[in-house]
């Protein structure tokens, strides 16, 4: 079942919603990380908070200043749901709550950072202070949590368990991330979904996700010839968008087997736009396709060196897609009207 | 929309758990009324003044304690990989030999791959002042939850997605529940869903000091119970849609008829203490299936033995069963095996399509004076197991930051829709 955004917001360390995405998420911020999660003391009292539960909930409770979103949560707080992904959101809790419990022992670690322990509270925080009591769901799928949180919205609102859906998605760094060379900036988006109607200026549809054998750009196109036949009934895409997955595509051939296949002529790269890949990308990219469909007129040249092949006469559909080292793809395909 | 989707069928399970790692010593073990708890030996007893713990002691018997593959993960992926070798071995897929299948894993966890940042700090002997070192990132890259589920799809074949919910202690019906919503959505044909987790420090420590640990025995719903035991392990359904399973002629245990997932939007740690998150669950889940309370023949509750949590289940029960309630056999299997995180409700929903499959009620032992502070008489079934018809079972699970979950299993249906006792 289509599905759309009503309404997204995103913050990263100096950038913030209402500010339009294009043309922010190229900047490079002097700062990677966030000095304060919520400058604008939105959480209240929230010092026992963990960093992502932070972030996350003072950037989702943008999307709560429309009164009739508002109202529909207090008419029905269990016709919305809460889909968060989350990659290594806690590691440096849980470091720190361990240590404090090996180096002093068990009696002196602080129940208050308990949850912080948890990857689920950082969702359920933000159920609490918005009074939502619909599902309340945390993944964790690597580069894929995204399309996986796409996708039970989706399903919770096909199977009639909800009318609107948030979908977020959070990135904190710290010291063990920087280990894992995860240093990426922190960032959060979120989006508020609902079902398509009749006149939808854009619409997404459930994502594919899968395990291949091995990944290369055949694989890959193939599997975005096979979503968009299924749901556009014709096996080629305006372009596509690569949200996670340089270190198995690359980007010049995977343009020419597009190409040749004639499944694509243009290809852009996230790495490209953002500097780095992250998990949260995904979302990101699924937000600036939006922000650019809705756009009277759009001059997509201005994804510039991201671009890779020409940039089509007009563009009605992109496969957002991600794929990774263990052999995982995700194909999301999005539609203008 | 209900009438258009496909039926959901167990077809097969395993388990790694503190009773013995296979779903026959399991299930005896539970109808038996057998403790898995005794005082913890995987941490020093004496830092705890309630030191017992439901642990895993046959690992070592198990073929993946000896694969050398599965070292450089947390002990959860080994629990997982065990658990659904076993689950498929049940269920007839041994070999997935359909290289383009749609199949699914989906695995709930509560600590995931914690274990790994333990050994970190033993390792490198970190400490507060120090606490990073040099750790090399070989150490470390392995401790993403999402590992449990990738590591058995490649493991096993399974094509399709693999994901991990990080649902604390519902995260094993979440699984169940969302591989329910795939299946009969035609999105998949086969699921492995369950829930992992391994003892850790970490999770110990938090139970602890939320002083929500009991020092002597875990007896859910009972006037003197004093709080909950920490178990470990891991549970493995393999859910498949009905047709296929039919056309192949695998052994059904039960049907997943219903699910819901709520939040209780109200505090970090402890649950609505009217249940409002549990009884929008309840009854969510009771119209996914097409049911009346009426016609729930047993529940196998979330019951952790804290004074905070049964109160509050208890009491959403009531709200849900009303005056029917004393009539309903309720147990709690983690009397037995303590409450082993994101895998007790995946536990659970083994117990329950066991107990649909033998007819058969495990009890809840330790439980011997249901609390008369609840708003209504309840039947813990106590001590030993029981004979009884059971057409559907109910399974609750919540977890920290409120979120709650219940699924309905049901005795298979014949094609015309009857369940002949």
């Amino acid at each position: 079942m289509p599905f759309i955004i009503d309404e997204f917001v995103f913050k990263m360390p100096g950038i913030e919603s209402p500010a339009p995405l294009l043309g922010t998420i190229g900047e490079k911020p002097a700062e990677r990380q966030f000095v304060n999660y919520d400058a604008n003391k939105s959480l209240g009292k929230s010092r026992h908070l963990s960093a992502a539960t932070k972030l996350l909930s003072s950037t989702a409770t943008k999307l709560l200043g429309h009164k009739s979103f508002q109202q529909a949560i207090e008419s029905a707080p269990t016709r919305v749901g809460i889909f968060i992904a989350e990659n290594n959101v806690n590691l440096k809790d849980d470091f720190d709550f361990d240590l404090c419990a090996k180096t002093h022992g068990p009696d002196h670690v602080s129940p208050l950072q308990a949850p912080n322990t948890l990857a689920n509270v950082v969702g359920s925080h933000f159920a609490r202070i918005s009074s939502i009591e619909g599902p309340n769901s945390t993944v964790s799928a690597g580069q894929h949590g995204v399309y996986h949180a796409l996708d039970m919205a989706e399903l919770g609102l096909q199977c009639g368990a909800i009318d609107t859906a948030i979908v977020g998605a959070v990135n904190v760094t710290s010291c063990y991330h920087k280990i894992l060379q995860h240093d990426q900036r922190e960032v959060c988006v979120a989006a508020r979904l609902s079902r398509a109607h009749g006149d939808a200026a854009v619409t997404l549809y459930p994502p594919l996700m899968r395990t291949l054998p091995d990944i290369d750009e055949e694989k890959v196109a193939r599997l975005i010839a096979l979503q968009a036949r299924k749901h556009l009934k014709h096996s080629d895409v305006d372009m596509v968008w690569i949200a996670n997955g340089l270190s198995q595509l690359d980007p010049d051939r995977f343009t020419t087997v597009l190409t040749t296949k004639k499944t694509s002529h243009c290809v852009v790269s996230g790495k490209h736009l953002f500097g780095n890949e992250g998990h949260c990308d995904p979302l990101i990219l699924t937000c600036l396709a939006h922000e650019m469909f809705m756009e009277e007129t759009t001059d997509w040249s201005r994804l510039g060196k991201a671009m890779f092949g020409p940039a089509p006469e007009r563009t009605g559909t992109i496969a957002i897609i991600s794929c990774d080292e263990h052999n995982q793809l995700s194909v999301l395909i999005m539609v203008k009207a | 929309m209900t009438d258009k989707m496909r039926r959901v069928a167990v077809t097969g399970v395993g388990v790694v758990s503190p009773l013995g790692s296979d779903k026959d010593i399991f299930w005896n073990g539970l109808l038996e009324g057998r403790s898995a708890i005794e005082k913890v030996t995987k941490l020093d007893p004496d830092l705890y003044p309630r030191n017992l713990a439901a642990e895993i002691k046959d690992w070592d018997q198990l073929p993946e304690a000896d694969d050398p593959s599965l070292t450089r993960y947390g002990q959860a992926v080994g629990y997982s990989v065990a658990a659904s070798r076993m689950a498929l071995h049940d269920a007839g897929l041994e070999a997935v030999t359909d290289v383009h299948n749609d199949y699914d894993v989906l695995i709930g966890t509560t600590m995931g791959n914690q274990d790994i940042v333990e050994r970190i700090i033993n390792k490198y002997e970190l400490s507060e002042s120090d606490p990073v070192k040099d750790i090399r990132a070989k150490d470390l890259s392995h401790f993403s939850a999402s590992l449990l589920s990738t590591e058995v799809a490649r493991r096993f074949g399974f094509k399709g997605s693999a994901l991990t919910f990080v649902n604390a202690c519902a995260a094993g019906n979440y699984s169940v529940g969302t591989a329910f919503d795939r299946i009969r959505t035609g999105r998949s044909k086969i699921i492995l869903a369950g829930g992992a987790d391994p003892f850790s420090r970490t999770c110990y420590t938090i139970f602890h000091r939320l002083n929500a640990s009991s020092g002597d025995a875990c007896r859910p719903f009972d006037q003197e119970r004093n709080g909950m035991v920490v178990g470990e392990g891991a549970a493995m359904l393999v859910l498949e849609d009905y047709e296929h399973a039919r056309k192949r002629g695998a052994n059904i245990y039960a049907e997943v008829t219903g699910y819901a997932l709520t939040c209780d939007a109200y505090h970090a740690t402890a649950p609505h203490p009217e249940g409002h998150g549990a009884i929008k669950a309840m009854k969510r889940a009771l119209h996914v299936a097409g049911l009346s309370p009426a016609q729930i023949d047993y529940v196998s509750a979330h019951g952790t033995g804290t004074a905070a949590n049964d109160h509050s289940e208890a009491t959403a029960l009531h709200d849900v069963s009303g005056d029917r309630l004393p009539q309903i056999p309720i147990s709690s299997i983690k009397s037995m095996i303590g409450h082993c995180m994101g895998a007790a409700s995946a536990f659970e929903a083994v117990a329950c399509a066991m107990a649909i499959h033998h007819q058969r009620l495990p009890p809840t032992i330790n439980t011997t004076m249901v609390d008369s502070a609840f708003p209504s008489a309840m039947d813990v079934i106590p001590g030993k197991s029981r004979k009884a018809p059971v057409n559907h079972a109910m399974s609750n699970a919540f977890a920290f930051g409120g979120n709650v979950s219940s699924i309905i299993l049901s005795r298979l249906a014949s094609d015309d829709g009857n369940r002949v006792h």
